[in-house]
């Protein structure tokens, strides 16, 4: 690409045309962030960055928890409590059984390796139903266990960190061994630490799906108090659309943790990123 | 491998370690996934409204879907999404999709173009090729790997579209945007049928592993250097 960085006229287009592309994807956030920030009857009737722009739209949030039986700050709670467990669960358990995967040789370790595969290449959604059954049959309808349990391992995590931790020399095991390092300070101490951008991966996407998960906890949550805030959200914006405001307001409560996550691990993703492709 | 443990002698406990590690993860699985399979296709040939005690109904299952024109409408939607065909309300649920997902398609395109050796453009130079050409010949050859990938996952999130159209049209207007998920989900929770819907579930997997092992073969090239 190096025709790209040489200082041309050409390159200068594209540079711009680049940047205006990027400007354009942009615009949706931008805009859903500024509504945020003005009364709903000025969303429609005033520039982007004018307007009177005020908090109202939060506390207006936190405040119909009990004229509109919808509590926001719960919600918020409740998916940071459901996908933090779910995201420490997968990382632990994965880091783990892919060791087990990639450094020790035990019986039936292939035939593991080719049942995660076949997981893997079924779609989650055909389980929905029948899971729901489950949950039924154990009593969990209504409860943080049915968004929690299921998704305490992930075939996909155990995956990508096994073949991650095939590329770590044996030679550092051995010498943990020798000092003798646990279990648990092998992976935790060696094996995490040297293979840290997959770890960071696993956890991203992992964090990311669990907090933007919808249809499932739709299914099995209907008390308000136990709902994540993607479910809480949905429910408030289908019955008071016309509160454009506290709508946006609440979507950008929805998207700041997986924005800001992006934005600290960063480097860390895009390298995961290229490794996971290989 | 063996040889290491060995020399250690450590080699018995750690095979133990790592079958008691495996066996954990297969005994979530047999609750989280095989009991819910082996509930898949009890429900395919049960009539069961959740509350009643489940009928083996046999085949009548897959009679009712085939007769079932709101079901097979919504897989066509698939393809209709897939193909930005034009009515506005779909255009807009591609559109929106499209717009959540191209940063992720941009990363994995952009991770195959990095890796294209430099050598390969400077012969393309001396060979006086045209950027056309470079970009016919070289680039999309060479990232036909991560284009591949972009496709796949296209796809799959195409038929797990569920979100959008629950959100912003329900389905309609005349149900043109409903999907293949939101007629499960209405069948299993509203309609009460969950033994149709674990069904039209198995149905969809089977379409969408077809439609992405056809674009595979259609579009899949083993690109190699020489």
């Amino acid at each position: 690409m190096n025709w790209l960085r040489k200082k041309t006229p050409g390159s200068w287009i594209i540079t711009i045309l680049m940047y205006g592309l990027a400007l354009t994807w942009l615009y949706p956030y931008i805009w859903m962030v500024m509504a945020s920030l003005k009364p709903t009857t000025e969303i429609y009737n005033t520039g982007l960055f004018s307007g009177h722009f005020t908090l109202e739209n939060y506390r207006f949030l936190f405040d119909s928890a009990e004229k509109l039986n919808r509590p926001f700050l719960k919600s918020l709670f409740n998916s940071f409590f459901i996908t933090l467990s779910v995201t420490g669960s997968v990382v632990v358990t994965s880091a783990f059984i892919a060791f087990a995967m990639a450094k020790i040789d035990f019986w039936g370790r292939e035939r593991l390796h080719n049942f995660i595969l076949f997981q893997m290449v079924l779609p989650g959604m055909m389980l929905t139903i029948p899971m729901f059954v489950l949950i039924r049959q154990l009593g969990l309808v209504n409860t943080y266990a049915a968004m929690i349990l299921p998704a305490m391992m992930s075939g996909w995590g155990i995956f990508m960190m096994s073949q991650a931790f095939k590329g770590t020399p044996n030679d550092y095991i051995d010498a943990a061994r020798l000092d003798r390092a646990s279990l648990w300070q092998i992976v935790f101490n060696l094996m995490v630490p040297l293979n840290k951008s997959i770890v960071a991966i696993v956890a991203l996407f992992t964090f990311t799906g669990t907090w933007d998960n919808f249809m499932w906890p739709l299914i099995v949550i209907s008390d308000v108090d136990k709902m994540p805030l993607s479910v809480l959200l949905a429910t408030f914006s289908k019955q008071y659309g016309m509160y454009v405001g506290p709508v946006m307001a609440g979507s950008v409560l929805q998207a700041l943790p997986l924005v800001l996550l992006f934005i600290v691990f960063r480097r860390y993703f895009l390298q995961g990123m290229s490794l996971s492709l290989k | 491998m063996k040889k290491f443990f060995s020399t250690i002698g450590g080699n018995i406990r750690d095979v133990h370690i790592g079958a008691l590690l495996a066996i954990s993860y297969l005994l979530f699985n047999v609750v989280f996934w095989a009991y819910p399979f082996i509930w898949l296709a009890i429900l395919s040939f049960t009539d069961w409204r959740f509350f009643d005690t489940p009928v083996f109904s046999g085949l009548k299952n897959i009679y009712i879907i085939l007769d079932d024109v709101e079901f097979w409408r919504s897989l066509w939607n698939v393809a209709r999404f897939l193909g930005y065909y034009i009515p506005m309300a779909m255009f807009s649920i591609s559109l929106m999709v499209t717009w959540k997902f191209v940063g992720y398609y941009g990363l994995i395109l952009y991770s195959g173009l990095v890796d294209i050796p430099k050598e390969i453009y400077d012969a393309a130079r001396l060979d006086n090729a045209t950027p056309l050409t470079r970009l016919l010949r070289v680039t999309l050859p060479m990232i036909n790997g991560q284009l591949i990938m972009v496709l796949i996952f296209a796809i799959t999130v195409a038929f797990g579209i569920f979100t959008e159209p629950y959100m912003m049209t329900g389905g309609g207007p005349l149900e043109s945007t409903n999907m293949p998920l939101l007629v499960m989900y209405e069948t299993a929770f509203s309609r009460l049928q969950p033994g149709r819907a674990a069904l039209m579930a198995i149905i969809i997997a089977l379409v969408s592993y077809a439609v992405i092992k056809i674009m595979r073969r259609a579009f899949e090239r083993n690109v190699e250097l020489v």
